[in-house]
């Protein structure tokens, strides 16, 4: 399932901006839905992350990641706001935790989610504490923040498992010219 | 596919002790964050403590956020947070809290509130370690 794969560098490329435009649109779409509840956030485009990491490897998921806030910040109209140094900080956290997985061995999918989703949240927690809402006292909120960043993790591990069993056939990431 | 099912195929030892670490770790500090019964709210707007309201004097109070207008409810003991221009809300769909060390927060607001546990009329103990 952690394979990664050899592959010219334009298919690379254009994968990693397949992947970040579709990740952009989860994100898009996402914000427009109602929340299942406030400690909870899927957070789909998380999903794309996975399986640029899974597939292409952390380079390609940190370039996934930065396109995704950028343009997600974008097209929501959030650039530079407070939402824009959440996503960052999230998206930094979840890549930093990303380059520790690289040397775990035996984490698939979910464990690797599961583990990016709740460094996500501390990310954000800690911004939000220290640069935003300027008061520690906001780690209080964690246990519930951390178990809704639990579920999605999870959740989102599943799917990037589901999206790669399928993917894994297609014939843009067979190896090869 | 059932869920426990797809969860076997999808997962692998080490994921699923990953899981339980972290479920463990999740569920021990949030049993220990809960405090006893609050005694006062203390409303901070930007790392400065704006407010401080005791929870047995029902009151609604509001202030300017960086979004907007956030109400401060206090009812029977309890206290919540009230924004109305937050993205998500979340504030607000947190409700009521009313244990020592529980907080409501609207972080685009920049407005966070902190239930206390020592009495009304002492001085507050707790903030000496906030960093700006």
């Amino acid at each position: 399932m952690n394979a990664l794969l050899p592959m010219p560098r334009l298919r690379r490329d254009l994968l990693i901006a397949y992947l970040a435009a579709a990740a952009v649109i989860a994100q898009v779409i996402e914000a427009a839905l109602p929340g299942p509840g406030p400690w909870f956030k899927p957070g789909l485009a998380n999903v794309f992350t996975l399986v640029a990491f899974l597939r292409l490897g952390w380079s390609a998921a940190a370039g996934v990641t930065g396109l995704r806030v950028l343009a997600g910040s974008l097209a929501l109209g959030t650039l530079f706001t407070p939402g824009f140094f959440l996503s960052l900080a999230g998206g930094c956290g979840a890549v930093a935790m990303l380059a520790v997985v690289r040397f775990l061995p035996g984490l698939g999918p979910v464990g690797i989610s599961l583990l990016a989703a709740l460094a996500h949240m501390a990310a954000q927690t800690a911004v939000a504490g220290w640069l935003i809402i300027g008061h520690a006292g906001i780690v209080a909120l964690l246990p519930w923040l951390l178990a809704g960043s639990w579920i999605s993790g999870v959740l989102n591990g599943l799917l990037t498992f589901l999206i790669l069993e399928q993917l894994d056939r297609h014939r843009a990431l067979l190896t090869g010219p | 596919m059932k869920f426990p099912a797809l969860l076997a195929r999808a997962s692998t030892p080490m994921d699923r002790l990953v899981m339980g670490i972290t479920a463990l770790a999740i569920v021990v500090s949030g049993v220990t964050a809960h405090g006893k019964p609050g005694k006062q709210a203390v409303v901070f707007r930007d790392n400065r403590p704006v407010l401080t309201l005791p929870l047995s004097q029902d009151t609604k109070k509001e202030l300017a956020g960086r979004l907007g207008p956030v109400t401060i409810q206090v009812e029977q003991g309890r206290v919540r947070l009230l924004e109305y221009q937050s993205p998500r809300m979340i504030g607000t769909r947190t409700g009521w809290i009313q244990g020592a060390g529980r907080t409501t927060a609207c972080v685009p607001c920049g407005v966070l509130v902190r239930v206390e546990g020592q009495p009304e009329n002492t001085p507050d103990q707790g903030f000496d370690a906030v960093s700006e």
